[in-house]
């Protein structure tokens, strides 16, 4: 049976439509009156929030001295995320994307005009760094320009530093780093169109949240010896790439906030999330366009990443070969199909040995189901103890 | 009437059938369906003339608003009665009857998601990269969504379904 047919079949024989043409135009008419009048009330509305609301705030607004830094949340474990997405003007926060050993970062994207919401366009990135962590090299140190506290914390703009590794795709133009929590500092980082107001104003309104757990739907069971988790995806729901470094490497591991991934993992932003009253619960994320587990791999290290789907010519036992036949430089590629209804790849760099590349993919196993979070286990748990970076 | 609402009115002729099967086969009721093309075509009427391919955002915005009605909570949504009382006699074979009501119940089984890229691949004839830009999604899930679907319109059917090359070369590629 051919599904075109069987389509066209079952769509053939429709009952007769209750309305006709002239009910389509007149409810067309009757909608473009209401935009046209919802406009003139949004333009006046416009014109006090351009006016009257900054007068009102400038006159009961605290002084940055009155403000108290907030203490880094009390119980907050490795691979733990602090804060939510959030908007300012016409820019938007995302939930964290990436969450590190000792940073955790997403997209600042700009609403872009003329197009249906949501469309945003990546402007930026928002960098959180551990208490007691500090970038190294991330800035220059010839270009700081102090600035006024941001929620109680001392703030300044720097200067971008050029990264190590000239291969990255380095967007940054300006930074602001301020001190969001008592000994812990954040970064927003500019990829060209952020103004100064624009990057404090992104700040201030930064709120740290409840520290909830990184989740994953799949677990390993074996991780190389000599590997150490570093990196998970966070904002993949439940199809996350998992980022693994040689343990010399891991304990000053961070996702770096001057590349802008945005150009080469994502297309657009979901639909904000709105409960039954219409709240928006959840601001979305950065929709991928890239497979899970096909970020850059790390020297020396590995990617995993997995779809929670059976797709063609996945396999029981996992197969391994070259990434680019012929050129073992560029690393290997393992794909396995745990339990038969995902596909897992795990690329690894030329260093780690097949073998060991292929038994980390074969003891990968689905822990939760699609699109149900409630069902997914946190990522310490999905992991070995023995890959987890031993800090202390 | 001007000559841009006469474009629109002989646009709205000639597609709202399609449209309409469209809508139905994505949200599985014809009532809801109705409420679907009702809603994207009135918002098309406000953007007439602006539209680059008309035919295109119709369908799209058909397909995203069939999606959006079926995930309406129940009590915004007025209750249909199509099933309950025939619009009117079905004037065909009985055999051909029985096997459309199978055929439309097997599809409603079929999450709707994967049956919106079902419909759009396969019915519509539109690329993995048209998919994935009518539904907003990436290129990935419109191949595992198509998979799944696939599967499982095959696992309630209980028969093989042959697709068109051009998208098996798709499937290919994953």
């Amino acid at each position: 049976m051919k599904l075109s047919e069987l389509l066209e079949a079952a769509r053939a024989e429709p009952p007769a439509a209750h309305f006709t043409v002239d009910d389509i135009v007149a409810a067309g008419r009757r909608r473009k009156r209401r935009r046209t009048s919802g406009w003139v009330v949004m333009a006046v509305l416009a014109l006090f929030v351009a006016v009257g609301v900054p007068q009102v705030v400038a006159r009961y607004s605290r002084t940055p001295a009155d403000v108290e830094l907030p203490a880094f949340p009390r119980g907050t474990k490795p691979f733990d995320l602090i804060f939510s997405g959030y908007l300012s003007g016409d820019l938007r926060v995302g939930d964290p994307d990436w969450v590190s050993v000792n940073n955790q970062t997403t997209y600042i994207g700009r609403k872009v005009i003329g197009v249906r919401a949501p469309a945003y366009r990546s402007a930026g990135k928002l960098a959180l760094y551990r208490p007691g962590f500090k970038p190294k090299r991330l800035w220059q140190t010839g270009g700081i320009t102090p600035t006024e506290q941001i929620g109680g914390g001392k703030a300044f703009f720097a200067r971008p530093a050029t990264p190590d590794d000239t291969r990255t795709d380095n967007r940054a133009d300006s930074m602001l780093v301020w001190e969001y929590a008592k000994g812990a500092l954040a970064v927003v980082t500019s990829y060209g169109g952020l103004s100064r107001p624009e990057m404090v104003r992104l700040a201030t309104a930064f709120k740290l949240t409840k520290p909830r757990p990184a989740l994953q739907a799949y677990a390993l069971s074996w991780v190389p010896p000599g590997l150490r988790l570093v990196a998970v995806e966070a904002g993949r729901r439940g199809m996350p790439t998992s980022v693994f470094v040689p343990r010399a490497k891991s304990a000053d591991f961070t996702i770096d906030p001057r590349v802008d991934q945005a150009t080469v993992t994502t297309g657009s932003w979901s639909v904000p999330l709105r409960d039954s009253a219409g709240n928006v619960v959840d601001y979305g994320y950065p929709m991928a366009v890239a497979n899970p587990g096909y970020t850059p791999i790390p020297p020396g290290g590995a990617v995993v990443g997995i779809y929670l789907a059976r797709m063609a010519g996945s396999r029981p036992t996992p197969k391994c070969e070259l990434v680019v036949p012929g050129q073992e430089k560029y690393g290997t590629e393992c794909e396995a199909a745990p339990e038969g209804d995902g596909f897992l790849v795990a690329r690894g760099s030329p260093a780690l040995p097949l073998a060991q590349l292929k038994r980390m993919a074969g003891s990968g196993r689905i822990t939760g189901a699609d699109s149900k979070p409630g069902t997914w286990e946190t990522t310490r748990e999905s992991f070995p103890t023995s890959a987890w970076v031993q800090r202390d | 009437m001007s000559d841009t609402e006469a474009e629109f009115r002989e646009f709205v002729g000639t597609q709202m059938e399609a449209l309409r099967g469209l809508a139905y086969l994505t949200c599985g009721d014809w009532q809801v369906a109705e409420d679907a093309v009702l809603a994207a075509l009135a918002r098309l009427y406000g953007k007439w003339g602006r539209v680059d391919n008309p035919e295109a955002y119709a369908r799209t915005a058909v397909v995203r608003a069939a999606i959006d009605e079926t995930r309406r909570p129940w009590w915004r949504r007025e209750q249909s009665h199509g099933d309950a009382l025939p619009d009117r006699p079905a004037p065909d074979a009985i055999t051909s009857v029985d096997d459309r009501v199978h055929l439309r119940r097997a599809l409603l089984q079929v999450p709707v998601k994967h049956r919106a890229v079902l419909v759009l691949r396969f019915l519509e004839g539109l690329s993995v990269p048209q998919t994935a830009a009518a539904l907003r999604c990436p290129e990935g899930t419109v191949k595992a969504f198509t998979s799944r679907g696939l599967e499982a319109l095959r696992a309630i059917l209980g028969v093989e379904i042959r697709t068109e090359e051009r998208v098996e070369a798709h499937h290919e590629a994953v």
